[in-house]
């Protein structure tokens, strides 16, 4: 029952995309959302074998690697599964306000949506290199299509770069794939590393590899494409794209890394990986404090907030395992609801320039609430899912007595309260008579509408996260890389 | 004898404390700006609840039980809510001071804006009070001190003016500074000494670690995190600032939550984390004694130099509350007892003040110390209140300020620290340098011909400004001249040192 | 319940005291009975342990303490007496203030223990202040700024000295502070002690504020101020720093020496006054240097017990009968033959003439004089010093009778408070003396003793007036005047801060163009390239060495 559940987590999306395509526009919410409500029982399906102790496994088409397509799901990846359906959930809410399926945007949006989120399950389900890039470039082109789905000139550029870089991306990615296959015979993740052996080529494989996973997953200086397709994009793309796309690259390198044998395990390597981490938070966090626009604001966040993610390579331990995977988490939740929150205040105000934003909280509270809530998990100030992560990272660098990580982590939450406080007290000011809020031609939703409660409801789950972490970290332990016990 | 970990029992009371003002901050947040009756209805009740659930809790605790809450926050470290004797000092405070904060806040924001936001923050800050009180570990302390810190900024920056918001990023600069230095500290702790919940006499003590450079080096962080809070110098600067916050948050910072927050942080830290024995082998009781005392000193003689109502009482509230950890820095059972019931007496003294000074404001318009002359004849109960609360403040006998200094002092001297008394005494005659002007103005001088401004509400309003001072000067009084009964502040502090220095 | 009565109906008038209209009045017809409830726990001699009350609280009257219970009963009812007929304008300040001063100095005199005192204390040196600026004229003001200046400075020192007590003690018991065992190792405390209640007595140099504030505050009010409420700080040498059970000898001589020089000095500068009451309040001055001769006396005595109540024979026999002089300012002593005298009674028994309550005290004070120099702790001259302060009061005395009679106006009424008062100066005292045992049979010698210095003074006074030259003025307070000068200073200075330009926004802007320009750079597409490339070989390098 279990290997079927996985099937239905990645087609179900995939056909309800299909039949959004051909069905008239007044069936399209409907059949959207019964393909995204499927993966529910479907996830929990999985989840519950797993929680009993096993590895779901199942080979597409009947062949068994080195031969054919492999789906295997442990732990880590029902951690991403619930993620991104969690935030999939929410941003569709979103976007059934944002994205009316009788628009024209409506239109075009929902099957790539659907696609995405087909693409993004298929991903995280997949066991072998090749299998990952056809995923990998599914998610990148639907995300390219997304960001560039209103048409106007600045998404447009954007959406382009981001096209070039991760197309750049990809062919390192897939350069890397052909050596390490011509190397070792096999394109299985869990077993490339094992047979790959010392060498000139297998070594550039690899950095060819970890090169272009860094371009896609936006790690500084490698970061340029991030800010504005975040930026520019409609909200729930933009939310989505900062909780789950730039995520799934890390996913990627992270099972690399560590479930791919030895190979990769290398300390010098590991510590330039941390030290790109580091100068991300650092860089991406000064960046965010200087925006002047909202998104971009927390675009820049999140440029910052992956650094984190860096920091699991040179610590490598348990510790810093579960820290890091609960960061995505925490991250994600917390992302997407500020994503959310800021495209609210962007469609009322018409603007999302940061002087646009004082008094703002005495019409539209409830976004502001959502925005801060979600800034407090930003901050990991507690009680909430990013003060977890910050908490057991930080016990993790203290452990393995890096007290460099431990600064630079110290440092990154402070940044962090720098910029989301800006906001808030922006939002929180007393307008001047003289400069009141232009009313923008859109009307201003009810209080308690669906993009509202999208955001707020996200926003909510991120401080959640921080009071119930321990059903969470159960499930993080059962997917704990080969040698890590919890 | 080496005091051991303490009986518990399993309760969900400490909980529901917390819980309530949490259900009451996001019920009145979510009715929004125009359910004025239901708000302040929900408000009062809320208020009235937990005092009588605190109450409950207390006669628990008198009866010998000590509820106990936990649940695994992170797998391995458990939130922790419990209610030992200095929690229930600590919660009554705050909970009896929250009612009356609430009367008053009610009256003096009878016609601000953004009053669902304003008394939504106001319920969650209370409950981030209620949880320091309970926590039950440093992890849990810390949880609810951040959420403290979160909390009072909305308040902080409510008039949302330019100052106000200046003021905000003051306040976070130093407190968020703080608290990272304080959440290093405590990995620090848990790393070298793993989790563990307060013990009276010191969890730390029990565990015999040796490396005194390390835990130094703790103490010291979660010190500088509690002492930002606790405004020692030089980590005051926020205080005075945060000044231009409505005077009811004036009040609640001052008396009820913040800077209580952080002394009674560095009285969990002294006395449950690291034990006064310990503290004072590592040679950080002597430290911290040194600290408030160019505290208490300092925030005295600047006090002196402010010419603005508000920003002298802040000033002198940055030289009070070093009291209380001038007192368990000091040691000894009798100047542990002055530091704790300090904790009380403090509050309700300088709550009165804030009360007073917000009722002048809104009424009369005076805030500074210049036009409070002849005051009295108009609002002759607020200038008593606040004469009461003043002369308490300089530790003037019947009131409850000199039952504090009584037993700092004489505990110094009892342990052997007479220097102690010196700061004591340039302390009360600085007090008595800059607020007796105040009554003498007050009461003895004409009044001018019109005052600087202000409103004229409505009587009922008048009367919710009034009372609550009347009510704080009146437990100013009572906690003084009937200081030696039982269940006095005096007596619950005595009691509960009996558990500290055995 | 005695006690309870006393304590209790201070604070009633003083409450009533903050209304308007009848509860006033019914305040003011109260508070000679407030005070003349002292007299209460006197006869009943109980005691009593409140242990609920502030720190506990311990209350009775001692049997040395019966002339202290006695003056302040006695000069504070017939004072209240007269205020009520006297004392106008606004007047709820003054009775609030009359009330609490009244109810500290019961609470100074019953305390037992030392929270007690401390708080009467307290009470007693804030209400004076009430009373100092009823006025409100600048000089009252000045007056009252000073005096709170000298009464906290005071208050510092005996604070210290409380706190260093209760350190050892705790709130102890003050009998106990009078026996060997407990009274080691407090010199500290003593010391400070002695200064802080020195305040309060008016001791050369810490004089100051007390001949600008005893004199401007209504009469019944200087009354009492310079007739009882000095005595709190002599109750507070008595009770908190005794002699008894240490070893007195070796500060007694310097202590009798500041005291005789107080006297003398009190005595010279009040004689530079041109005001009745200011030169009253030298006098007071003058007086309670001869009382701290007494306290040093007392650590050479031989009883004890004796010179204790004959110390408080000094005190009864001074409060009352400045209290009286200073009624007399009040009633135009100039105005008739009888008032007159009524004045000139008082005035010989402050100056030791014979027969006089005046008279005994200063005898026992010669006797306690002599005896120690009978045992080498003092040297000869001391006795004839102790003389010849007669002579001074007796020309101070003069002086103050000279301005009295300038006050004839026939319209202002005598008040029999007044006459009452002066009566009780001249009895009462004998009272305590018969029943302490201190009646001396009068001898041709003793009444010599007494009379060469009276005869002495009348000569100065003879011959001053024939070298026919003005007096030295001095200024109120003498050297008080430099001393504001000096602190002139110290108030509340205006601080505006300077208004700080917005420099983060500043700086964020900075740091923000530099960011975009990096930003801008970086997003070239070469630039993009060159970074993969970099990232790629320093990727494959350390994967290398590695």
């Amino acid at each position: 029952m279990a290997p079927d559940a996985l099937a239905v987590l990645v087609f179900a999306p995939l056909v309800a995309a299909l039949a959004v395509i051909v069905a008239p526009p007044r069936a399209t919410t409907a059949l959207a959302l019964a393909g995204i409500a499927l993966t529910a029982p479907a996830l929990w399906v999985v989840t519950a074998a797993v929680l009993g102790g096993a590895v779901v496994e199942v080979a597409l088409a009947g062949a068994a690697p080195p031969l054919g397509i492999a789906w295997r799901a442990d732990g880590f990846t029902l951690t991403m599964a619930w993620l991104t359906f969690v935030v999939v959930a929410f941003v569709s809410l979103h976007a059934l306000a944002s994205f009316p399926s009788t628009s024209d945007a409506g239109r075009r949006f929902w099957p790539l949506w659907l696609i995405l989120v087909a693409s993004v399950y298929a991903l995280f389900l997949s066991a072998d290199l090749f299998n990952l890039y056809v995923t990998l470039e599914l998610v990148t082109l639907t995300a390219v299509a997304m960001i560039a789905i209103g048409g106007a000139p600045a998404a447009m550029r954007a959406a382009m770069r981001y096209l070039l870089l991760g197309l750049m991306a990809s062919l390192f990615y897939l350069l890397a794939t052909a050596l390490l296959y011509g190397q070792t015979g096999t394109l299985d993740l869990y077993q490339v590393g094992e047979r790959l052996g010392e060498g000139a080529l297998a070594t550039t494989a690899l950095a060819l590899m970890i090169t272009g996973l860094l371009v896609k997953s936006a790690i500084v200086p490698l970061h340029v494409w991030l800010p504005a397709a975040h930026g520019k994009a409609p909200g729930p793309v933009s939310a989505v794209l900062s909780a789950l796309v730039v995520k799934v690259t890390l996913y990627i390198l992270i099972r690399l890394w560590f479930w791919a044998g030895s190979a990769f395990d290398e300390g010098p390597a590991a510590l330039v990986l941390g030290l790109l981490g580091a100068a991300a938070i650092v860089y991406g966090s000064i960046a965010a404090i200087v925006q002047t626009r909202l998104k971009m604001l927390v675009a820049y966040s999140t440029v910052a907030q992956l650094g984190y993610v860096m920091l699991l390579f040179p610590l490598a331990s348990t510790a810093a395992f579960r820290a890091v995977t609960f960061h995505v988490l925490a991250h994600g939740v917390a992302k997407a609801a500020m994503f959310l929150a800021a495209a609210n205040l962007l469609a009322v105000l018409g603007s999302d320039r940061l002087q646009r934003l004082v008094g703002v909280d005495q019409r539209y509270p409830v976004n502001v609430l959502a925005f801060a809530l979600a800034g407090v998990s930003i901050m990991g100030l507690p009680p909430s899912g990013g003060f977890v992560a910050k908490w057991m990272l930080l016990e993790a660098a203290w452990q393995a007595q890096g007290w460099g990580w431990v600064a630079v982590i110290s440092a990154g939450s402070l940044l962090a309260a720098v910029y989301v406080f800006r906001v808030v007290a922006l939002a929180y000011a007393q307008p001047r008579p003289a400069t009141s809020v232009r009313r923008p031609g859109t009307t201003p939703r009810g209080r308690f509408g669906a993009t509202s409660v999208a955001a707020l409801g996200l926003a909510v789950l991120a401080i959640v996260l921080g009071i119930a972490s321990a059903p969470v970290l159960t499930l993080i332990d059962l997917g704990l890389p080969p040698g890590m016990t919890p | 004898m080496i005091p051991g970990p303490i009986e518990t029992t399993l309760h969900p009371l400490p909980l529901v404390v917390v819980l309530v003002s949490l259900f009451a901050g996001l019920a009145i947040a979510v009715l929004g700006e125009h359910q004025q009756r239901l708000r302040t209805v929900l408000n009062l009740a809320a208020a009235v609840v937990k005092l009588a659930l605190v109450l409950w809790i207390a006669i628990l605790v008198v009866g010998g039980t000590v509820p106990e809450f936990r649940f695994a926050l992170v797998p391995g470290f458990d939130l922790v809510l419990r209610a030992d004797s200095v929690s229930v000092l600590f919660a009554s405070l705050s909970a009896a001071l929250w009612l009356v904060t609430t009367v008053y806040a009610i009256a003096y924001l009878h016609r601000s804006s953004n009053r669902a936001r304003f008394f939504g923050y106001f319920s969650i800050c209370v409950t981030a009070t209620m949880g320091i009180a309970m926590a039950g570990n440093l992890l849990t302390f810390f949880v609810f001190y951040e959420l403290l810190t979160l909390a009072t900024w909305p308040l902080v920056v409510h008039t949302g003016t330019r100052a106000a918001v200046r003021a905000g990023r003051t306040y976070l600069t130093y407190t968020l500074g703080g608290s990272a230095l304080f959440l290093l500290g405590l990995i620090w702790l848990y790393a070298l000494a793993g989790p563990q919940d307060f013990i009276a006499g010191g969890s730390l003590a029990l565990l015999d670690l040796g490396e005194p450079r390390a835990l130094q080096a703790i103490f010291v962080l979660v010190a500088i995190g509690m002492g930002v809070k606790a405004a020692i110098v030089p980590l005051h600067a926020w205080l005075p600032r945060a000044m231009v916050a409505p005077a009811p948050v004036s009040a609640l910072l001052h008396a009820v939550a913040v800077v209580k927050a952080g002394a009674f942080g560095l009285v969990r830290l002294v006395e449950d984390v690291f034990g006064a024995s310990l503290t004072s082998d590592l040679g950080l009781a002597q430290a911290l004694a040194i600290a408030a005392s160019i505290t208490i000193v300092y925030g005295s003689f600047v006090a002196l130099l402010q010419g603005d109502l508000k920003k002298r009482l802040a000033y002198s509230t940055v030289s009070q509350v070093s009291y209380i950890a001038l007192g368990i820095a000091v040691g000894g059972s009798l100047a542990t007892v002055g530091g704790m019931v300090h904790l009380v007496h403090q509050g309700v003294m300088k709550i009165t003040m804030f009360f007073c000074a917000g009722t002048f404001a809104t009424l009369l318009g005076v805030t500074r110390i210049d036009q409070l002359d002849g005051l009295a004849r108009r609002l002759p109960w607020s200038a008593g209140a606040f004469s009461v609360a003043a002369l308490g403040m300089i530790g003037l006998p019947p009131l409850a300020g000199f039952v504090s200094k009584w037993y700092l002092g004489a505990g110094a001297v009892a342990t052997g620290q007479t220097w102690v008394v010196g700061v004591l005494v340039a302390s009360t005659l600085l007090n008595a340098a800059y607020f007796l002007p105040l009554i003498a103005r007050m009461w003895l001088r004409p009044a001018p011909e019109r005052w600087p401004g202000g409103t004229t509400p409505s009587r009922l309003v008048v009367f919710g400004l009034v009372a609550p001072a009347l009510f704080t000067a009146f437990c100013t009084i009572a906690f003084g001249v009937l200081a030696g009964s039982s269940y006095s502040p005096l007596d619950w502090a005595t009691e509960i040192v009996r558990g500290y220095v055995p | 319940m005695t006690i309870a009565v006393a304590v209790v109906l201070p604070l009633l008038t003083a409450l009533l005291a903050t209304r308007r209209g009848r509860p006033a009045a019914l305040g003011r017809r109260l508070a000679p009975l407030a005070s003349a409830a002292l007299l209460l726990p006197l006869l009943s001699r109980e005691h009593v342990d409140w242990p609920w009350a502030l720190l506990g609280l311990q209350l009775g009257v001692e049997p040395w303490v019966a002339p202290y219970a006695a003056l302040t009963a006695v000069a504070w009812s017939l004072a209240a007496w007269f205020a009520y007929d006297t004392v106008i304008g606004d007047t709820r300040r003054f009775w609030l203030g009359w009330s609490l001063s009244l109810w500290g100095m019961v609470l100074v005199v019953l305390a037992e223990s030392l929270a007690a005192f401390y708080l009467g204390y307290v009470a007693v040196s804030l209400a004076a202040y009430l009373m100092i600026v009823h006025a409100r004229s600048d000089a009252a003001w000045r007056a009252g700024r000073i005096y709170l200046v000298l009464a906290f400075a005071g208050e510092a020192a005996i604070v210290s000295g409380v706190l260093i007590l209760a350190g050892y003690y705790g709130n102890v018991e003050l009998a106990l502070l009078a026996t060997p065992e407990f009274a080691a190792g407090l010199e500290a405390s003593r010391a400070l002690l002695l200064v802080g209640f020195a305040v309060k007595l008016g001791i050369v140099p810490l004089h100051v504020w007390l001949p600008l504030a005893h004199p401007i505050a209504p009469v019944p009010a200087s009354a009492i101020l310079s007739g009882v409420i000095v005595k709190a700080g002599l109750l507070g040498w008595l009770k908190l720093a005794p002699v008894q059970g240490i070893d007195a000898a070796a500060s007694a001589p310097g202590l009798i020496a500041l005291g005789l020089a107080t006297a003398f000095a009190g005595a010279l500068l009040g004689l530079t006054q041109a005001k009745i009451k200011t030169v009253l309040a030298y006098s007071t001055i003058s007086q309670m240097g001869l009382v701290l001769v007494a306290y040093g006396a007392l650590g050479l005595a031989t009883d004890g017990a004796v010179a204790l109540a004959a110390l408080g024979l000094l005190a009864l026999h001074h409060g009352l009968t400045k209290a009286a002089l200073f009624l007399a300012c009040g009633c135009a002593p100039g105005a008739s033959r009888a008032r007159s005298l009524l004045l000139a009674v008082p005035a010989l028994s402050l100056a030791a003439a014979p027969l006089t309550t005046g008279y005994l005290a200063k005898t026992w004070l010669k006797r306690a004089v002599a005896g120690g120099i009978e045992v080498g702790a003092l040297p000869d001259v001391t006795y004839t010093l102790v003389a010849l302060s007669s002579t001074a009061t007796a020309l101070i005395m003069w002086r103050a009778w000279r301005l009295a009679m300038l006050q004839r106006d026939q319209a202002t009424a005598l008040h029999p408070a007044w006459a009452l008062l002066t009566l009780a100066a001249l009895t009462v005292p004998w009272v305590w003396a018969a029943q302490a045992g201190l009646l001396v049979a009068p001898s041709l010698s003793g009444s010599w003793a007494a009379t060469w210095p009276l005869l002495l003074a009348v000569a100065l006074v003879v011959a001053a007036r024939a070298t026919g030259r003005p007096g030295l003025r001095l200024p109120e307070g003498d050297v008080v005047v430099w001393a504001e000068r000096l602190t002139a200073r110290i108030g509340m200075p205006p601080t505006p801060s300077p208004p700080r330009a917005p420099r983060t926004a500043r700086s964020r802007a900075r740091v923000g163009r530099l960011i975009a320009a990096a930003e801008a750079g970086m997003r070239e597409l070469p630039v993009v390239g060159l970074a993969m490339l970099l990232v790629g070989v320093v990727l494959w390098f350390v994967l290398w060495v590695g």
